[in-house]
């Protein structure tokens, strides 16, 4: 078959030992830069993109494969473990990771975690290997009208993540969109909310933010209990790895919806792939017979959104590669590193240089697979040994980190300030019972809704309404209301049947 | 006699160190004001190799990304670091002309020591394919018939693609409804029919004319990197506009730092390797020493003031 001789032909350039040696090498350092929090796949994919100058292509991009895959699983570890989440899409993994290891399934949740990881980018990545062409034409046809309804769907998902206080709930997604707004308005350039700030002139960055949110209150409450009692680690209880494989079955259907929500997220530039997540694990809530138990540590919880956010990974490099359009901010430093190789996205790429790009996807189906076994045995043993660390130390290793991780972000120490006040901010915000999730949520959706409703109304030249009549858009719409506006409707009304029932 | 030798030598070897010192002798760091992975941070990158190549002296060129405010960060940065050689960084126009005039800088133009130019990339005009715009003065004449009803993408308001229109408009009275995306999403929505044309640069186009038409550039001649596509000025449109990005220093840097630099830099884009690279990543390299550089953003300066007073294009 013609779809399938690129492909093979590429595979000895990919076997080979320097390629092999970078891909592991890859997928290690990314589990480790994506465990700690506030380094991402973005941040050491730029730093290490000078070191790959003088490499072979293949082997440099089999690296950024590694590092971009491993990281994605990497980041569920501390949220697993500490709830601190390592990287922004590991945001969703908290809510049932962290429940689970507070059962003394920490063990069993990092297994799911791995798995949904490992399959979910090698699913993305055959999606990229056999239909990318025909899938760039999806980024083409979303524009701004489109990509709004779309950014209106994850809002409708935030439902889900509100809590069981309404009003404390949407207070945090409130303040979550008005962080969003920060910075220079997306049309007209004007400074919102800087008080002449320089540095938030660009608003605030999401790993600042998550930064702040996430990892710093829970180092206010060790060192809160370190004071109370001295705490000994707890163990990590590991389920042996085949009897959690032979689970796999029951995530089919959590699986699909993420892979769908991950392929079709990552082909549409401007909508990070940390709002996947979000997507998979409320259509996983949605379609649970326990939704009650979400939250409180259902595997299904993790496995939707560890396997989205991986499955976000290679769809996000398609529209990079055939349009040269970067999909994510993590493809987006990827086709920096392919143009530093003189390797022009587009047409061409897949013409003159068919050996290297269809190598670089089975790398990403490569390096997916191979965290199997590292992210397995070495990574996850190793990690888990974070529970024994005494406390004190761990609160100077969290906070070490997360300097870091604020300061690698623009080089600037005024984000590291700006992400101590919001480790104040989560610390006041988890004692008054306000959820975090929403905050993010607000903050990654807030500006994409914006920018592309003010395009779409400025693209609206001949009053046509452009954001209810174009078909792609009509199409959302009623997905919209069938997902949001019936299921409610459909429990009342059955509801009532049943009182009728019940009195006849 | 003796005990004089010491410091008679030490004062001789001061001397002869600082007579003989020549430029440079430790490593140099180059700030790019744009994130890595970006445009600029791959040009620096790519050439970096070949500035070290030609110039005397085994040195490393370090990359050093400070992003935030349209580059406003990354040059303040460099207009504090010391004036020593050992510091330099990208500049790019239009920002480091506008966002002064804007008043958004604390600093102009002129507050640094201008190296030498590298890259001017053309504005240019793009359709999506078979679009019913064959040239220029059909999209001229269509948006004068139909006020505001022609959409044109483009990058932020008040950055080279919009004052590009801007200087189309004002040239021909036509009038655009021009809408701003953020990066290469300009592209995207010409190439996927959301607006009737993409204002953006020559480099971003020219490697994707499978799916877009590009009607003219705003430059005095033709590209080298594409002969094919016509300006706008032999279509009758006398417009020049362009994003440049060169080298500069804070203010103060020392003449022979600046030669040094300036004929490395020559060397380097002279270089049949160099060239080849730069062609690949729809670089358009276009040299120019301090005094052309300098000369051609005076120039610039002095257009945009004339623009901002009569139209300012950010309110």
């Amino acid at each position: 078959m013609d779809l399938f001789t690129p492909l093979l032909n590429a595979i000895p350039a990919v076997m080979t030992f320097p390629n092999l040696l970078a891909m592991v090498g890859g997928v290690l350092a990314g589990i480790i830069v994506g465990s700690l929090p506030g380094l991402t796949a973005t941040m050491s994919i730029a730093v290490l993109l000078p070191l790959t100058f003088a490499m072979d292509p293949l082997v440099a991009l089999g690296m950024m494969a590694g590092i971009y895959n491993g990281a994605m699983y990497g980041g569920a570890i501390p949220a697993i473990l500490l709830r601190i989440p390592g990287t922004p899409a590991a945001i969703v993994t908290t809510f049932d990771g962290y429940p689970l290891a507070q059962q003394g399934k920490a063990g069993y949740a990092l297994q799911i975690a791995l798995l949904s990881s490992a399959f979910g980018g090698m699913m993305s990545a055959v999606a990229m290997m056999i239909l990318a062409p025909p899938l760039s034409l999806v980024t083409l046809a979303f524009g701004p009208p489109e990509v709004f309804w779309v950014g209106i769907f994850g809002m409708a998902a935030v439902s889900v993540f509100l809590g069981d206080d309404l009003p404390k709930g949407l207070l945090a997604a409130l303040l979550g969109l008005f962080v969003g707004m920060i910075g220079l308005d997306p049309v007209m350039s004007t400074d919102r909310f800087t008080f002449g700030a320089l540095e938030l002139e660009s608003g605030i960055d999401i790993v600042v933010l998550m930064v702040g949110l996430y990892a710093i209150p829970p180092c206010i409450d060790m060192a809160e209990e370190t004071f109370r009692k001295a705490k000994t680690g707890q163990k990590l209880e590991f389920a042996p790895f085949m009897q959690t494989v032979r689970e796999i079955p029951r995530f089919f259907k959590v699986w699909s919806w993420a892979y769908i929500y991950g392929i079709f997220v990552g082909l549409l530039p401007g909508a990070s792939g940390s709002f996947v997540s979000f997507l998979a694990y409320e259509r996983a809530k949605k379609m649970s017979k326990d939704p009650q138990s979400f939250g409180k540590g259902n595997p299904e919880g993790v496995a939707a959104s560890e396997f989205g956010n991986n499955a976000d990974n290679a769809a996000a490099l398609i529209p990079t590669v055939t349009l040269g359009i970067p999909g994510s901010s993590v493809a987006a430093v990827i086709m920096g590193g392919l143009l530093v190789h003189g390797l022009q996205p587009g047409p061409d790429l897949f013409r003159n240089s068919a050996d290297i790009i269809y190598g670089f996807m089975i790398q990403m189906f490569l390096t997916s697979l191979i965290l199997i076994p590292l992210g397995g045995s070495f990574a996850t043993n190793l990690f888990a040994q974070v529970l024994r660390i005494p406390r004190p130390l761990l609160i100077g290793l969290i906070l070490c980190l997360s300097i870091v991780g604020a300061y690698c972000v623009q080089n600037s120490i005024f984000d590291v300030w700006l992400m101590f006040g919001f480790g104040l901010l989560g610390y006041v915000m988890s004692k008054t019972g306000l959820p975090l999730a929403p905050v993010a949520l607000g903050v990654i959706l807030g500006p994409l809704i914006e920018s592309n409703l003010r395009l779409s109304l400025l693209l609206d030249v001949r009053n046509e309404h452009i954001l209810f009549t174009r078909p792609i858009c009509m199409v959302l719409i009623a997905l919209l209301v069938l997902t949001t506006v019936f299921p409610p409707l459909w429990k009342r009304f059955s509801a009532r049947r049943k009182k009728a029932q019940d009195a006849a | 006699m003796k005990r004089y030798m010491l410091p008679i030598v030490a004062a001789g070897m001061m001397f002869s160190t600082a007579a003989f010192a020549q430029y440079p002798e430790k490593d140099i760091t180059v700030i790019v004001p744009y994130g890595a992975g970006g445009g600029s941070d791959i040009m620096v990158r790519t050439v970096a190799p070949y500035i070290e190549k030609y110039l005397d002296g085994d040195v490393s060129v370090v990359v050093e990304n400070r992003t935030g405010a349209s580059g406003i960060v990354g040059w303040q940065a460099l207009h504090d670091a010391k004036p020593d050689g050992y510091t330099i960084g990208i500049i790019t126009t239009p920002s480091i002309v506008t966002k002064p005039i804007e008043g958004k800088a604390k600093f102009t133009w002129q507050d640094f020591t201008l190296i030498a130019n590298m890259v001017t990339d053309p504005a240019a005009l793009n359709v999506k394919k078979g679009s019913d715009f064959k040239n220029v003065t059909d999209l001229v004449e269509y948006a004068k018939a139909n006020p505001r009803v022609v959409t044109m993408a483009t990058g932020n308001f008040g950055g080279d693609d919009h004052l590009a229109g801007l200087q189309l408009e004002a040239l021909t009275g036509a009038e655009f409804t021009f809408v701003p995306f953020p990066g290469a999403a300009a592209r995207n929505a010409t190439m996927g029919g959301h607006v009737a044309v993409g204002s953006f640069n020559l480099g971003e186009a020219v490697n994707y004319q499978e799916s877009v038409d590009i009607l003219g550039i705003m430059a005095d001649k033709r590209s080298d990197i594409d002969p094919n596509i016509p300006t706008l000025k032999e279509q009758g449109f006398d417009i020049i506009a362009s994003s440049q990005r060169g080298f500069a220093g804070p203010k103060g840097m020392p003449e022979e730092a600046v030669k040094a630099l300036s004929d490395a830099l020559k060397q380097a884009l002279a270089d049949p390797e160099f060239q080849q690279d730069a062609k690949d990543q729809g670089v358009v390299l276009d040299f120019a020493d301090q005094k052309a550089f300098t000369e051609g953003l005076a120039a610039f300066d002095k257009n945009m003031r004339a623009i901002w007073d009569k139209t300012p294009w950010l309110k």
